[in-house]
This record gives structure tokens, C-alpha cells and sequence, in this order.
């Protein structure tokens, strides 16, 4: 009897502590010339306090990657630049998908008891500083191992993916056609987003047709290049009581990685989200056939295809048959980066944590005019690197 | 017909060039000298690419093995755009592939000597060197069709 009582005391507590995500913020964009990378960091932090009630002195733990180098904008500048007094920092660099990969960690940081609240920012002014570009000049350079294995052949951003693509349509027969329907449908959710960058419709053959940057892929099946910030606050279900916004739950969360370097892929038709996706699944006690909406790193078409393939949503080498009837339009079975995603509308170098945040105003039913109906269940999955870092968070509406 | 991407592999300034270090020496020194180096796993034999001074299989100890020189085209990209690289916009269109030895290891590299139309997934290439700084004596491996 004591036991039981214990027993029930012990599962209270836990659910008290049970983390949750309730502020999230983005700062301007796509373009905000007078926004410093530091400035889109601020900016999106006042957002964030101001709309979650969170107070800056309760954040215990901090989380946060830089786009420069050390003591430019990394995590423990961003702390000292906020003077935030953690027991926490974290500022693991992998790439695309390390705001996922915050939000897993988070997780644990809060429930074992090392932090109550959680702050997660991040910042860049690609578009708007011409000093910046995410393809630092490779030429006139000594490199180093292991960069000397690839810069001295001229690779590119668009090329390195070119050659999951290409291998690709080799083992499966995907068409152009097929990965362009990632570009058009993203592009729709975009019209429905007045802050996205590109928001014309464009056609398949628009895809298919626009110049080649480094073949099988064109112009069209590449991210924009914006500016952009972002903050995530993440507490425990007990303070977010006393909070302003419905607490978004996460159900699962993993991360994997194959790589780094795209000459190190062991297989290039195969991500980590074959192995953190199903990972997140499995915790969630959900399956991709029960998600609502999906917000899918999308550097390039190709990355769509690889993601939905490895978290599950069809079979290895089936992605282009899965989205070539439109499912990932607005009104689909599985409305895809709803806010026009880094191919149409916000992509500032690092994208994971703003499929993250689309994610969680699809849940709480605040995604306006691109808002998909009775939305409960999302994954949100970045990918780092070349194709090499994929983290996935599944979250819910519901507390599970 | 000379092709561009003939270019490509010979000395022009500009393009990066490899810092040879403690642990790349013995696969940059074999490059000078024509021949292709790379690292065995003592304990399994597996071969890895690019060099490091433990085995990727089991962190022990690695042998330095001569290579063939044959592979085949695993797949491969035509670039037609590198803004961001005046010396390598100026080579468009280029091949960046993937070469898979006969070893069992990858590497990146060019594929020139053929139009890049011509190249394909699964195409057999043979090594050749060519000196990206004289004044250094800093020779990469580059691919081309057999024959």
C-alpha cells in the first residue's frame, strides 16, 4: 500500500517534469537588411518571451549553433550576449539537424532535473551580408585533411546532392519529373505564406526546364537563400501550466548519422532517418501513416525524397512514385513543409529549427491561411551535413 | 577536339591544394610518384579511404597498401554553375564523382579525358596523377576512361 503510493507520487512527479515545447519565435525574414546574425538572435528571443510568458532569468539551459566561428556567434558568445546563466550549453554543430537534435537533448536536460526551462536560438543574415556565403572560397587555399578529399575537385552544395540524385535514378528509375513535384507542391504551401520568399506557382516542366547547376539537379530544385532566426523554449508540463501557449508534447525524438562528408557516404540512396526516424516512431507508438503534416528538411528535392524514404512514409526507392500524385500539396494526404520550406521560403543556411517551429504552430492551429485542418500528430526532421546528420522529432497536440 | 575538362587535371593556379600532413603523407607521396596508396585494417583488411591513423573498423592498427588503379564510376554529377569559385566556374562543365576501387573504398575525384555527356554510373576509369603545386611536389589522382 505504501509502495503503491510511493508509486503513484514517483508518476505525478514525473509528469510534472515531463518536457514540453511552449515558445516558439521567428524573426524576420526572408530578407531583413537591418538584422546583424546577432540581431536575428535577439529578436527572435524577444518574440519568443514575449509570446510563450517565459522570463529570461528562468532559463536555466541554453542551446544554440553558430554560422560563424569561435567567439563570433557560438553558444558561449550567445550566452554571455544574453547573459543567460545556465547549467546547460550546448553547441553540438550538426548542421541541419541540430535544433532537433536540441529539442531530444532538452528532453533529457529536463527530465532529470538539471534545468526547468530551456532556450534554444538561432540567427543569420546570409541574404543580407554579402561578406557570408555557406560555400566558403575554396581556392587559393592549402587545405586540410579531411577537406583535401574533396575541395581540390570543385565539388558544390547542389552537387554534392546531385549525386545522392543521380544515384537515385540510377538503382530506381526516379524521374526529374518526380522530384520537381517536391518543388511545385512546396511552392504552393508557399502562396499561402506572405512571408515566403518565392511565392508564383510554378509546373513540373518549370522544374524540369529551369537551367542545370550541377546535373541531374537545376535551379529550381534548390533552397532559396534568405535571412532568417528563430527561438524555441522548452519547460516542463508543470510550469507551462502558468504559461500562455498550449503545450506542444514531444513523443519521440532520435538522431543518427552515416557521414559528414559526402565522399563518406556508405550508401548514397540511404539516410540516418532510416535509422532515427524509425527510432522516433517506435517511442512515439505512432506511425507515418498517422501524421498529419510533415516538415522535412528540404535543402534540395532530393533531401525531401531521401527523408520521406527513411523515416518510413514509403519504401526505399519508392519516393518519386509517393509524391508523384500530389500528397504533399496543400489539401494532401500529407501536406508537406507548410510554410514553403527552405525551397520556397526561408532558408538561412541551417533549416532545421524552422521545420521544427512550423511544425508546432500546425499543432497549436495558429499556421493561418496555410493551416492544415485538425492537425495532431508531425514530424519534424532535419538533416546536417551532406545528407549526413538526420535528426527526428515526432510531436503531438495531445498530451500522450 | 581538346576538352575543357582535359584542363581541369593539369597545374593552374588557383586550384586548393592539399595540406600534407603526418597522416597523408604516404598517400600524397604515392601520387608523386604515380602510384595509388591506400590504408588496410591489420585486423580485418578492409581497406579505408581517407587516410587516418586508426582503423575505421576497429580503431586499431592500419598498413599502407598499393592500389591498383582501376574503379568505376559509382555516380556522378556534370557541374555547370560554381559561382562561388572563379577558378572552378572557369572549368565548367566538370565531372565530380565517385569512384569505387576495386578495393572496396570511395573516393572523390574528377572524371576527365571523356565529354562530360559521356560519363556514366558504373563507367570504368583508371588513376592517373597530375602536380597541383610545383612548389610543393603535391600531386592528386584523377579518373579516366579505360581504354
Amino acid at each position: 500500500m505504501v509502495r503503491a503510493t510511493e508509486f503513484g507520487k514517483e508518476m505525478r512527479m514525473r509528469a510534472d517534469r515531463m518536457p514540453v515545447i511552449v515558445g516558439v519565435a521567428l524573426s524576420d525574414y526572408p530578407k531583413a537588411p537591418n538584422l546583424t546574425s546577432h540581431g536575428h538572435h535577439a529578436q527572435a528571443l524577444q518574440r519568443v518571451l514575449e509570446e510563450s510568458g517565459v522570463r529570461l532569468e528562468d532559463v536555466d539551459g541554453y542551446m544554440s549553433v553558430g554560422t560563424g566561428g569561435m567567439n563570433v556567434d557560438d553558444v558561449a558568445t550567445m550566452a554571455e550576449y544574453f547573459r543567460i546563466k545556465h547549467r546547460w550549453a550546448e553547441g553540438s554543430q550538426i548542421g541541419g539537424a541540430a535544433y532537433q537534435g536540441f529539442v531530444d537533448h532538452a528532453k533529457t536536460v529536463i527530465e532529470s532535473g538539471i534545468c526547468d526551462t530551456v532556450l534554444m536560438t538561432y540567427g543569420s543574415d546570409l541574404r543580407s551580408n554579402k561578406r557570408r556565403s555557406l560555400a566558403p572560397r575554396l581556392a587559393d587555399q592549402f587545405v586540410e585533411s579531411p577537406r583535401c578529399y574533396e575541395n581540390p575537385y570543385g565539388p558544390t552544395i547542389l552537387g554534392n546532392y546531385a549525386l545522392a540524385a543521380q544515384r537515385h535514378m540510377h538503382e530506381f528509375g526516379t524521374t526529374l519529373e518526380q522530384l520537381a513535384e517536391i518543388a511545385v507542391s512546396t511552392r504552393l504551401h508557399a502562396a499561402n505564406n506572405p512571408f515566403a520568399l518565392n511565392r508564383e506557382p510554378i509546373t513540373i516542366a518549370d522544374v524540369v526546364n529551369a537551367p542545370r547547376v550541377a546535373d541531374p539537379l537545376g535551379k529550381l530544385d534548390a533552397c532559396v537563400v534568405t535571412d532568417g532566426g528563430a527561438a524555441v523554449i522548452m519547460t516542463t508540463l508543470e510550469r507551462a501550466r502558468d504559461l500562455r501557449q498550449k503545450p506542444i508534447y514531444l513523443l519521440g525524438s532520435a538522431t543518427a548519422q552515416t557521414h559528414w562528408s559526402i565522399n563518406q557516404m556508405p550508401d548514397y540512396t540511404t539516410t540516418a532517418a532510416a535509422v532515427s526516424g524509425p527510432a522516433a516512431f517506435a517511442q512515439a507508438g505512432v506511425t507515418p501513416a498517422d501524421i498529419d503534416t510533415a516538415q522535412l528538411y528540404d535543402s534540395f528535392t532530393i533531401t525531401v525524397m531521401l527523408l520521406l524514404e527513411g523515416l518510413g512514409f514509403c519504401r526505399r526507392g519508392e519516393g518519386g512514385a509517393f509524391v508523384r500524385d500530389g500528397k504533399l500539396r496543400p489539401g494532401g494526404r500529407l501536406p508537406t513543409n507548410t510554410d514553403g520550406g527552405g525551397l520556397s521560403a526561408c532558408h538561412p543556411g541551417m533549416r532545421g529549427v524552422f521545420t521544427l517551429i512550423e511544425a508546432v504552430l500546425q499543432l497549436r492551429g495558429q499556421a493561418g491561411a496555410r493551416q492544415v485542418p485538425d492537425a495532431k500528430l508531425a514530424v519534424a526532421c532535419g538533416s546536417g551535413g551532406i545528407l549526413s546528420c538526420i535528426s527526428t522529432l515526432i510531436l503531438g497536440k495531445e498530451q500522450p | 577536339m581538346t576538352l575543357l575538362s582535359d584542363a581541369i587535371a593539369g597545374e593552374l593556379p588557383g586550384r586548393p591544394v592539399p595540406f600534407v600532413d603526418a597522416d597523408n603523407r604516404p598517400f600524397y607521396d604515392g601520387c608523386a610518384r604515380g602510384e595509388l596508396w591506400m590504408q588496410r585494417c591489420v585486423e580485418t583488411g578492409r581497406y579505408q579511404f581517407y587516410p587516418r591513423p586508426c582503423s575505421v573498423y576497429t580503431g586499431g592498427r592500419v598498413e599502407w597498401v598499393k592500389c591498383v588503379g582501376k574503379g568505376t564510376v559509382h555516380t556522378f554529377s556534370v557541374i555547370r554553375r560554381n559561382y562561388p569559385e572563379p577558378y572552378f566556374e572557369a572549368l565548367t562543365p566538370y565531372v565530380v564523382a565517385i569512384i569505387d576501387l576495386g578495393e572496396g573504398v570511395r573516393m572523390m575525384s574528377n572524371v576527365t579525358g571523356c565529354t562530360p555527356e559521356e560519363v556514366k554510373i558504373g563507367m570504368k576509369v583508371e588513376v592517373y596523377f597530375s602536380c597541383v603545386s610545383e612548389a610543393q611536389r603535391v600531386f592528386l589522382p584523377f579518373w579516366r576512361p579505360v581504354g
